[in-house]
């Protein structure tokens, strides 16, 4: 019986490691030979059909290009080489370029841009929430290389949207269900500089270089994406020597950054500002719904503390909603300045009167809601409860509750929100694109702005916006909806984001794209 | 004994049937209607209250209580947990199926540390009581129960990982990945089980059987190996193999500190996600997996200790 | 008994270290140098000096400070979650282990059943049902804790329900809840109060790690939990952060475990004598 039982015991211990030694498979090899980047990302690549907002975009850009792209210089040929627009704004005609075939093989031709277009107008009310596809009246392959959309009124971003890997990016016609995308693509087939793989759901992904790019073939041949959903665990890693490469306007923290000063052996990239960090105000509640309660928020928020004191001087404090710096949004907006006593004084004229427990009411309505953060960015929470703090002086009482991503999105499109983070386009979408949004829900501004008395108004000059056809008509109309705006007083804007870049030292070509969710990968070597 | 192997199994099925009952109720009480939500997840622009009666329709949601508890048990039964809410192409089967694995290899190496260190040490403690080993022992063994288990493991993380450079801080891929999360683990129960398979001994060592054997002559070794030890082990074995499903379900939170992409970890991405089908099949499975291990290890004990079955007369 | 406890050291030591921690989280508003909501955020992660006793945190606030106040929500969280499941498991346990027959059959399939869910996921799935505030968390522990002490509770007042005073007492005609609270409720006291001490060790360790998934307490509510939270948060550039709430919290489940060993040790009349 006594063997029987350190028998048994034996047994077990064998058995269990052989379980444990025998499923850990050498799942990924060390990245030996530097022509592997090992990046991480906070979640997995998930559905990289172009033609829908389901996948991670850094992954979808490397594998699928679209016709333009945008730059700072502007619109830069793709896979069209050249293009004219009619000067009714109306006709825009595409020369394909030549020899570029998908990475199965397939040829870009005319046929295959019109296919891809089919299928995304196939599925336009999904887009239409971004009048991406309303304006378009036919489209059609005019010879072999020639491709041509006619609208049915002038649309003046459309080039830029264009330009856009969602959803106008090229994806094989083979790749696609009998002609249709919108419910799924059976390959990931582009003409990207790199192609998929392989996929571990939830533990990485791996990318190498297309064989058949028709461009500069990239230098880092592979790429291995890990899933690190932890902030922390993502930066110890990359001090181990695990990750190459953390890249994202909301992935590093200053003091992180401050930290990594120090090491040699890293380096640290910033770019220029991309995109306005702000707060909305839903004007559709019953605290926030009164313009008063909104403007003392404004003068109660010291963006410069938060500038100098949570993002170390890297991102500058802002005052507008777009930057002033940004094509037709210099329109002299009196900013809201840091003021104390003006915010309490606009608040007590309003009728918000301090309790005995400090916190103002009015009308039996306490002077109370909720700010939702995303908890997947770095800096969010600590904006939150830094500004909690700070309200709280003012007799302001908020509360702040964090969700990740997908949640937070969804309660921010369907407006379940007082007060959020809202989600900034940035650079070139701003703000024709940007404002295009406010029309409907996509992020949180359509649910924010409905309690506004001039919504209407200014839903009818964002439409005017992007009918307008002359320089002039288009800024007079951009300074009216911007200053509505401004008055209204719904967008807290906080600081300019920038892009920011922490990586060995060895890796070279780090740099920013116009579109702070492209990683320009094709352009790193060691 | 046969006839009582039987009478447990039967035993259980009302049990499982509770169990079945209770994560169906749970499922029915949460605030968001299920037909919204996976309207709003295939990302319909606009959702209509037309467009959520007829999901509801197909759903089936309008369906009394019992039919559809009945209709819910029948789909698990025949292996359909459901579809997760915010992946609409993952069933919940292939998430869990996926995830399992992970979990399992996390719980297995941990009870293979909670074997290898507790019983030794137990064992020397309890024969070298109250000796500077045996309270060094005792108090290494409190303050590692008392520590939160993620503060064990981030401070683990910080010194061997960051300090040392001597495992990597996290992820899934090979054997030295695996170390540090299953160590934590098993510190808890480490400490548990020192203390019990020390009470254990001790308790035996009062026994008359051994002032028998002591009176007979026997070496001290001896009798500590041939009749002592086998009494203490049967029912510490039995309580280590009943804490199986404790210990797949308690990596929960290791899981998250080291991103170890298993089961406990899905679950808390789904309760921050509202992804309730998941959360659902995930404490069905634990529930589960407990009343089975229970019966398995009750069935175990009694059949290898004399003293409970003589109970059974 | 009582003699036998206050000789033994080691529980002297720890109720002491209890009753201090207790004293401190009361005195709190007298002993903070800071509020512990007051954030400064240019004065983030300073070092322990005379104006900090243990430095700042990331929003410039004084962590000595927050240690204080948070003992209120660590403590006092525990305190009620233990209050609300010994209040209901004692209830259970007396009514099925002294009524028996259907009572108690319904009572113990119930039990079961509840017992067949390990606690920490069971908590989080009704968080996950209920949402996420404080309030959820204590109904949730409460919801799943208390099968186990009626079970316990149960097995004792089976074993005295036919002992001698028991039927004496029902002979000379008290009523069922008169038994229960005056005769059946000091013979399972100290089993009870064992129980209790060795719980409040989970249920501060459960509440903390709740807070440390982001499913207890809320910011800004410094809680000793929460704060190791936060902690987390900055664990690659300021990893010293972590300490003192994590040895505090240590230390103090530590004693509540002590103790706990302590009063089983003073019960057990077989460990007394050896």
């Amino acid at each position: 019986m006594l063997q029987k039982g350190w028998k048994l015991v034996g047994v077990l211990v064998t058995v269990l490691l052989l379980i444990v030694l025998g499923g850990c498979s050498s799942g990924e090899k060390a990245a030996v030979e530097k022509k592997e980047l090992v990046f991480a990302n906070f979640r997995d690549i998930r559905d990289l059909n172009p033609h829908l907002y389901g996948g991670e975009m850094y992954a979808q850009s490397i594998l699928f290009e679209p016709l333009v792209r945008v730059s700072e210089k502007g619109v830069e040929p793709c896979l069209a080489e050249k293009w004219d627009i009619s000067p009714d704004g109306k006709v825009y005609t595409f020369y394909i370029r030549k020899g570029v075939t998908f990475s199965d093989g397939e040829i870009l031709d005319a046929k295959a841009v019109k296919a891809n277009f089919d299928a995304v107008y196939e599925n336009k009310d999904r887009h239409s929430l971004l009048d991406r596809m309303k304006p378009v009246q036919s489209m059609e392959a005019v010879d072999d290389y020639t491709f041509r959309i006619t609208l049915k009124y002038p649309y003046y971003p459309m080039l830029i949207e264009l330009g856009g890997t969602r959803p106008f990016a090229m994806v094989s016609p083979k790749a696609m269900k009998n002609g249709s995308t919108k419910d799924g693509v059976n390959a990931y087939i582009g003409t990207g500089p790199y192609i998929l793989s392989e996929v571990a759901t939830d533990k990485y992904a791996v990318f190498t270089a297309n064989e058949k790019y028709w461009g500069k073939p990239p230098a880092i041949k592979q790429i291995r994406v890990k899933v690190i959903s932890d902030n922390q665990t993502r930066i110890l890693a990359l001090q181990n020597g695990e990750i190459d490469l953390i890249y994202g306007k909301d992935m590093l923290d200053a003091e992180t950054l401050k930290g990594f000063k120090d090491k040699n052996d890293f380096v640290e990239s910033l770019s220029g500002p991309i995109s306005t960090r702000h707060l909305l105000m839903n004007s559709n509640t019953n605290v926030l719904g009164d313009v008063n309660v909104r403007k003392a928020i404004q003068h109660a928020t010291n963006k410069e503390a938060i500038s100098k004191g949570i993002f170390n001087d890297i991102e500058k404090p802002a005052d507008a909603l777009y930057s002033p710096g940004i094509k037709y949004c210099d329109v002299g907006l009196k900013p809201y300045q840091y003021d104390v006593a003006q915010a309490n004084a606009l608040l007590d004229q309003a009728g918000w009167i301090k309790g005995t427990d400090g916190i103002r009411q009015k009308g039996g309505q306490k002077l109370s809601f909720t700010l939702l953060y995303c908890s997947d960015r770095v800096t969010e929470k600590t904006i939150a409860e830094y500004l909690q703090n700070e309200y709280a002086k003012l007799g302001i009482q908020m509360g702040i509750r964090g969700e990740e991503e997908q949640s937070y999105r969804d309660n921010m499109k369907a407006g379940k929100f007082d007060m959020v983070f809202n989600i900034a386009w940035g650079t070139p979408q701003d703000p024709q694109t940007s404002m295009a949004a406010m029309r409907a829900p996509v992020y949180g501004d359509y649910a924010a702005q409905l309690g506004l008395p001039d919504k209407v108004e200014i839903d009818k000059g964002i439409t005017a916006i992007l009918g307008s056809i002359s320089d002039g008509e288009r800024q007079k109309l951009f300074a009216d909806v911007l200053t509505r705006l401004h008055e209204d007083a719904v967008y807290l804007p906080l600081t300019y984001e920038c892009n920011k870049a922490l990586y060995r030292k060895g890796l070279q070509g780090v740099s920013f794209d116009a579109n702070p969710y492209r990683i320009p990968f094709e352009r790193m070597h060691y | 004994m046969r006839y009582y192997i039987i009478k447990r199994m039967l035993a259980t099925v009302p049990l499982l049937l509770g169990i079945t009952f209770l994560c169906f109720v749970f499922i029915d009480l949460i605030p968001s209607d299920p037909a919204e939500v996976v309207l709003r997840v295939r990302q319909i622009a606009i959702i209509t209250e037309a467009d959520i009666a007829q999901m509801r329709a197909d759903l089936g949601l309008d369906d009394p209580f019992f039919v559809r508890y009945f209709r819910w048990l029948g789909d698990c039964l025949q292996g359909n947990l459901g579809i997760s809410y915010v992946n609409p192409t993952r069933t919940v089967v292939g998430e869990l199926a996926r995830c399992l694995p992970a979990t399992l290899q996390l719980a297995g190496l941990s009870l293979v540390f909670v074997i290898i260190l507790s019983l030794p040490i137990g064992i020397l403690s309890a024969v070298y009581k109250d000796s500077w080993f045996d309270r060094i022992i005792r108090g290494i063994v409190f303050l590692t129960t008392a520590m939160p288990v993620y503060w064990a493991g981030l401070l683990l993380m910080w010194l061997l990982a960051i300090k040392l450079s001597l495992l990597p801080t996290s992820g899934s891929g090979g054997f030295q990945h695996l170390l540090m999360p299953a160590f934590t683990v098993s510190l808890t129960y480490i400490s548990t089980y020192i203390r019990l398979i020390r009470n254990n001994i001790l308790e035996n060592m009062k026994q008359d059987y051994v002032l028998y054997a002591n009176a007979r002559g026997l070496s001290q070794r001896s009798i500590l190996f041939n009749h002592i030890l086998k009494n203490s082990l049967q029912s510490c074995i039995t309580a280590i193999g009943m804490s199986i499903p404790q210990l797949i379900s308690g990596t929960i939170v290791v899981e998250n500190v080291f991103a170890w992409p298993g089961v406990g970890q899905l679950c808390i991405t789904s309760i921050f996600n509202r992804d309730y089908p998941i959360i659902q099949a995930y404490v069905l499975l634990v529930g589960v997996l407990f009343v089975v291990f229970n019966l398995i290890f009750d069935i175990i004990q009694m059949a290898a200790d004399p003293r409970l079955r003589k109970e059974l007369g | 008994m009582l003699k036998r406890l206050l000789h033994n050291k080691m529980a002297m030591v720890c109720v002491g270290f209890i009753l201090m921690i207790v004293l401190l989280g009361l005195l709190a508003p007298v002993l903070a140098p800071h509020d512990p909501y007051y954030n400064n955020i240019l004065n983030k992660f300073q070092a322990p000096s005379l104006e900090y006793p243990l430095g700042t945190d990331n929003l410039g606030r004084c962590v000595f400070s927050r240690m204080l106040y948070g003992v209120r929500p660590t403590l006092f969280l525990s305190f009620l979650t233990m209050a609300g499941t010994i209040g209901l498991g004692l209830l259970m346990g007396l009514l099925a282990g002294y009524l028996k027959g259907k009572v108690d059959e319904v009572i113990m399939r119930i039990i079961d059943i509840m017992l067949s869910f390990p606690s920490q996921i069971m908590v989080l799935a009704v968080i996950a049902l209920l949402g996420v505030n404080i309030q959820n968390v204590i109904i949730a522990n409460v919801f799943i804790k208390w099968a186990w002490y009626a079970r316990m509770i149960r097995t004792s007042v089976v074993q005295y329900t036919d002992s001698g005073f028991i039927l004496f007492a029902k002979s000379i005609g008290h009523n069922t809840p008169y038994i229960l609270w005056h005769h059946m409720l000091p013979c399972i006291a100290s089993e009870l109060v064992v129980l209790a001490s060795l719980d409040m060790g989970w249920a501060i360790l459960n509440i903390s790690t709740l807070s440390f998934l982001g499913l207890g307490v809320q910011a800004p509510i410094p809680e000793w939990g929460a704060m190791l939270s936060e902690a987390k948060n900055v664990m690659a550039s300021r990893p010293e952060q972590m300490l003192v709430p994590g040895v505090s919290l240590m230390l103090l489940v530590a004693a509540f475990n002590m103790l706990g060993d302590c009063l089983r040790d003073v019960m057990d009349p077989k460990e007394a004598r050896s």
